[in-house]
């Protein structure tokens, strides 16, 4: 390690935040950045890991107190710098790349008042020559057409262009460091094969990059060095492939392993029965108009028949209609043509209240479960409501299985007078499980129910729907852009492209032998972990 | 224009939610707020108890007296307890607030409600009538409907409250737009519940729900607009005691007595902001409930 | 160049659907009150002829013939709108002078007291803001303060205090509210209540864009915190006050009525205040098609506005 090749050096980095009470988010973190490296840190939310990339900037929040052995940038002491000092080593030295810059760039301005914005507050070039200096960047930043992307605004950008913008506006000036707190976090996975792979550029270009996440998927695609972080303290430091491969914490192990599909997957029992079968979904189609007018294909002739205790994962990128086939499936959108059948019987194209009398037999469980609660309601209102929906209106053996519920989604009684708003992510979907099976039904509909959670939170719930589903007899369909996820839990695999599909087989074939390109693009894309020593 | 405009109307009525941390106890301007508002009833009230001087009972020989230990707030032209007249006062003051909050309510109720469950035909009917509700400034419809009704105390509340009625019903379509749309509704369908208990155990309450600190915030701004109306002469007419008519009659003496301009104006403008804190509070209460 | 014809088309557009959208509050509030008119009690010849006057039944006749009182309601209703075609909004009952006249001549003093009064409220609003919000918490509580007391503060009676302290103990300003020193004192009391209603609601964007994961990206990028407040969160902040210009105007509008007597000024609000008084229908009804056609403009305004602070909507317009 050269000292020529550290452009940061930090030593026993601590926060203590002051408001709203006294409290260390930080303790004794030390690391180095290095030219030509990217240092990952890694972490659940909360363990730190933001304000270690925000202190690096001296923006580490309001009443953060800030203080280490040693805190360099290109060469400087940073410690007790004024605020205009802080400003001059800002965008200059340092790039900040946040998560989904949909909020992360100003929504009001163009593209090149953003990425201009910080060499005209740095006197970079001249009023002429900066305009320049913002194609380039977003050139360098891999957006093609720069020119016409410079004056739009990201609301008018694709989720992709987007993050690259933001990345293109964080090394305008050229900073030698570069911070990427979640630069990928929300973006489909072809999306964010391409931004890890332009953070490795900066790297192979002499950069230091910073990346910041929650994912060892990520860590594994680009990281040099990694930095396990969990409630402010270091679990474990070293080189990337060292930790991947033989973790040493049993906390870093069980980030791993929490990686979809990385997993040992639930052993798929491939019993075969000639009953009638959970779904039975013949040439699905819906159409939408645009506003214009004229009607748009959101979803076109979908067939498959979804067996008993079987679950049937629905795959493809936002946009591919998953989520309209998902509505169809449940008898809240009508199709425009083909039918659904539900347990052998008709389910599309019949009267709601017939429907309604048969609704207890498929039940959903959502992305965001907690709009889904009536936000007047407990815990306990929620799952009573549920169990009148199924018929059971009386209150003591309704309460007393509205107790049993809970303990089979393992969740402790005691939060049976709470509203769902108190509760964790993970114990809301919880709860909203424990209301899709109180009407003991056949099928559910799941649609993306972990995306919003944590990679921990993720592995658990998705082992409370593998138990139930086996304990219940359940058949499901699981709708999800991630295919580690996917891969997983299902023992088929529909893959959607605007609406229609690309391919659709037997999991373990589609996974082990993509056929369609466009499959194999979305599982290159997708990010493997090393296997395990 | 109507979806920007109900954007625009709930961000009026959700100015106060987000203001600072949700789920925050009641501070000293609610406990401060809630001993005036207790006060003020107890002078509509039990106006007696703490004026026990006849707010009518005229004395020449003191007339125009600044406030004193004897009289409070001074005296008038006639030589009346000031005090005492605007403690009078408090009682027709806060009826014509609450007459005209509850003509509010259920004018705008009707029509909201009209427009969220009437179906397509009749939500785009009503939509252009709250169009113009709230097109209209509130005042001057009150004082066009004060023009048709004549004036009175009673058609002053009413034209009160047909004049601020737009907005409730544009808050109360939106809300139940919100609510008709939303998870729990699509949730509770999915359930398998028949549409009359989804209609009155689900949908009317989540659209009651935001209307108790918005009958609050109401009251507040009906009394406003009400003792200025009563101000101008077209509502309680001097010399009867109301917090309107007796600034109404201190215009005259106002370089005279500005006791009798400051006192009634003060009682309307710190019962009004008491009001307004108590309204905001149970505003951040309720939001509290929904973003936490 | 194909990007202006775009937004050219999307503005027309819009402006298209403006002038649709009040033609139609035109109509509605023209024809709602036309009905609620017929329903008043009382003969209208009476008004006319002024109180106490004895008429002979041919002079009542001649006066019915005039005012056009003697065809069916159905008649005059459609005889109104024609007239509201050409601009002419009738005679007034009580003056017998044309309704569009009397609305003119009060026009420059309403407009004037408005513009003002609008000047007072953002000027005071944006300092607000910008002096206070997303600061310590005392900074911000002050701030919230003044803005809820402000707002709850009753237009007549602040009217009335600056009168009193200003006219008669000070003798600062006049008390009868001509010319330009006679401005002051009524913009500043209709001005400071409506600033304290902007002000609740610029503050709330402003705080939520400063809070908005892009504060910290111009932060990052060495940006000043001046630079922050005024060329990002600025924008954010004005969007809802804008958006609120035509509930600010009619505002203005009612809360003038009381603040023109307080300083004897004439205006629309005393024009309006009289026709209520005296029962003078052509006049209510021209207020009304006035109100109307100000909500139409103020719609027209708030839209350019609103385009030159944030652009997203109409290019998304123009795309779509």
């Amino acid at each position: 390690m050269s000292g020529a090749d550290t452009l940061a050096h930090v030593e026993n980095l601590t926060v203590r935040f002051q408001r709203p009470h006294p409290r260390t988010v930080l303790r004794d973190i030390s690391f180095t950045l290095q030219a030509g490296r990217i240092l990952a840190i890694v972490g659940e939310s909360g363990s730190g890991k933001s304000v270690t990339g925000r202190s690096l900037l001296g923006l580490a929040g309001a009443g953060a107190v800030v203080t280490a052995q040693r805190l360099e940038i290109v060469g400087q002491p940073v410690l007790g710098l004024s605020q205009r000092a802080w400003r001059r080593l800002r965008g200059k030295e340092i790039g900040l790349v946040l998560q989904d810059a949909m909020v992360s760039l100003d929504p009001l301005r163009p593209v090149a008042a953003e990425i201009g914005e910080v060499l005209a507050v740095h006197d970079i070039g001249s009023r002429g020559t900066r305009p320049a200096r913002v194609i380039e960047a977003l050139t360098e930043a891999g957006v093609p057409r720069p020119e016409e992307r410079a004056r739009q605004r990201s609301g008018e950008l694709s989720g992709g262009l987007r993050q690259r913008a933001l990345v293109a506006a964080a090394i305008a000036a050229r900073p030698r460091i570069l911070i990427a707190d979640e630069p990928t976090t929300a973006l489909d996975p072809t999306v964010q094969r391409q931004i890890l792979d332009l953070l490795r550029t900066m790297a192979e270009r002499g950069d230091a990059v910073l990346l910041i996440t929650h994912d060892m998927g990520v860590v594994s695609a680009v990281a040099d060095d990694v930095l396990v972080l969990k409630d402010g303290h270091v679990i474990e430091q070293g080189p990337a492939q060292d930790i991947l491969r033989t973790p040493r914490h049993a906390y870093t192990r069980s980030l791993l392993a929490a990686v979809p599909g990385h997993r040992s997957g639930p052993s798929r029992i491939a019993e075969t029965s000639d009953e009638t079968p959970a779904l039975a979904v013949s040439g699905l189609t819906k159409h939408y108009p645009r506003p214009d007018g004229a009607p748009v294909a959101v979803v076109q002739d979908i067939s498959f028949t979804l067996r008993q205790g079987r679950t049937l994962g629905l795959v493809g990128e936002s946009g591919a209609g998953k989520s309209t086939v998902g509505r169809m499936l449940l008898g809240m959108t009508e199709p425009d043509a083909g039918a659904v059948r539900l347990l052998g019987d008709p389910w599309s194209g019949i009267a709601e209240p017939l429907r309604r009398s048969r609704r207890a037999a498929i039940q959903m469980i959502y992305q965001d479960p907690l709009s889904s609660f009536d936000p007047r309601l407990t815990v306990r209102d929620i799952l009573l409501d549920a169990l009148h929906a199924a018929g059971l209106r009386d209150k003591p053996a309704a309460l007393r299985r509205a107790g049993e519920l809970l303990a089979q989604v393992g969740l402790p009684e005691r939060i049976i007078p709470q509203s769902p708003r108190i509760l964790s992510g993970g114990q809301r979907q919880r709860v909203a499980i424990a209301r899709a099976i109180a009407t003991n039904p056949r099928v559910l509909i799941c649609d993306e129910p972990v995306s919003a959670l944590d990679v921990i939170t993720q592995a658990q719930v998705l082992e409370l729907l593998d138990s139930l589903q086996k304990r219940l007899n359940l058949s499901m369909v699981f709708i999800s852009h991630d295919l580690g996820v996917i891969g997983q839990v299902s023992d088929d695999i529909m893959v959607l492209r605007d609406g229609q599909v690309v391919e659709h087989g037997a999991a373990d074939a589609i996974i082990t032998a993509p056929k369609h390109p466009y499959t194999r693009q979305l599982f290159e894309a997708a990010l493997h972990l090393p296997k395990a020593a | 224009m109507s979806g920007v405009a109900i954007i625009e109307q709930a961000a009026v009525a959700d100015a106060a939610l987000h203001q600072g941390p949700a789920r925050r106890g009641p501070g000293f301007a609610v406990y401060a707020s809630c001993f005036i508002l207790a006060l003020v009833v107890l002078a509509a009230v039990w106006p007696h108890v703490l004026a026990p001087t006849d707010p009518y009972d005229i004395d020449p020989t003191s007339a125009f007296l600044p406030p004193s230990s004897a009289h409070w707030f001074g005296t008038d032209q006639s030589g009346r307890d000031a005090f005492s007249r605007v403690i009078h006062g408090t009682r027709p003051s806060l009826l014509i607030g609450l007459l005209s909050i509850a003509t509010a309510l259920a004018v705008g109720g009707i029509l909201g409600l009209a427009a969220v469950l009437g179906g397509r035909a009749v939500d785009h009917a009503v939509a252009r009538v709250i169009d113009v509700l709230f097109a209209f400034p509130g005042l001057i419809l009150a004082l066009i409907c004060i023009a048709i009704l004549g004036a009175s105390p009673v058609t002053l509340a009413i034209a009160v409250g047909v004049g601020s009625s737009g907005g409730y019903a544009r808050i109360i379509r939106a809300q139940g737009l919100i609510v008709s749309t939303s998870g729990y509704v699509a949730a509770a369908r999915m359930l398998g519940h028949a549409p009359r208990r989804i209609l009155f155990l689900t949908i009317l309450p989540n659209i009651a729900r935001p209307l108790l600190p918005l009958f609050t915030l109401g009251i507040g701004q009906c009394i406003v607009w009400a003792t200025g109306l009563s101000f101008l002469g077209l509502g309680v007419q001097p010399p009867e005691a109301e917090w309107g008519a007796l600034l109404a009659d201190s215009r005259s003496y106002t370089a005279l007595a500005w006791w009798l301009t400051v006192f009634p104006g003060a009682m309307i403008a710190v019962t009004s902001l008491s009001l307004t804190i108590l309204g905001r509070y149970l505003q951040a209460r309720f939001d509290g409930r929904d973003a936490a | 160049m194909a990007q202006f014809r775009d937004l050219a088309v999307a503005g027309a557009r819009r402006l298209a659907t403006r002038l649709a959208s009040g033609l139609l509050v035109l109509w509605v509030s023209v024809t709602l009150t036309f009905l609620a008119l017929q329903v008043v009690p009382g003969d209208p010849v009476k008004i006319i002829a002024g109180p106490g006057a004895v008429l002979t039944p041919d002079a009542v006749a001649a006066l019915r013939q005039q005012f056009g009182l003697d065809q069916p309601a159905v008649e005059r209703y459609l005889h109104y709108l024609l007239g509201l075609a050409h601009g002419n909004l009738g005679m007034s009952y009580e003056s017998q002078q044309p309704v569009t006249t009397l609305i003119f001549g009060q026009l420059g003093s309403s407009v004037a007291l408005t513009l003002a009064a609008l000047s007072v409220a953002w000027i005071v609003a944006l300092l607000g803001i910008l002096l206070t919000a997303a600061r310590s918490p005392v900074w911000g509580g002050l701030g919230r303060g003044f803005e809820v007391i402000t707002s709850a503060l009753p237009d007549f009676w602040l009217g009335l205090l600056l009168i009193t302290a200003f006219s008669f103990k000070l003798h600062w300003f006049p008390a009868i509210g001509r010319g330009l020193s006679g401005l002051i004192l009524p913009a500043l009391a209709l001005g400071i209540p409506l600033a304290g209603f902007l002000g609740q609601i610029t503050r709330q964007s402003f705080e939520d864009a400063m809070a908005q994961p892009f504060a910290l990206s111009v932060q990052a990028r060495g940006a000043s915190d001046l630079r922050l407040r005024l060329r990002h969160a600025l924008r954010h902040a004005l969007l809802p006050g804008i958006a609120l210009s035509n509930w600010s105007v009619g505002w203005l509008l009612g809360a003038s009525v009381a603040i023109e007597q307080i300083f004897a000024r004439r205006g629309l609000g005393a024009l309006i205040l009289e026709a209520v008084q005296r029962r003078d229908f052509p006049i209510i009804m021209g207020s009304v098609v006035l109100i109307a056609l100000v909500y139409v403009l103020v719609n027209i305004v708030t839209d350019g506005l609103t385009f030159l602070v944030d652009r997203r909507s109409q290019a998304g317009e123009a795309r779509a």
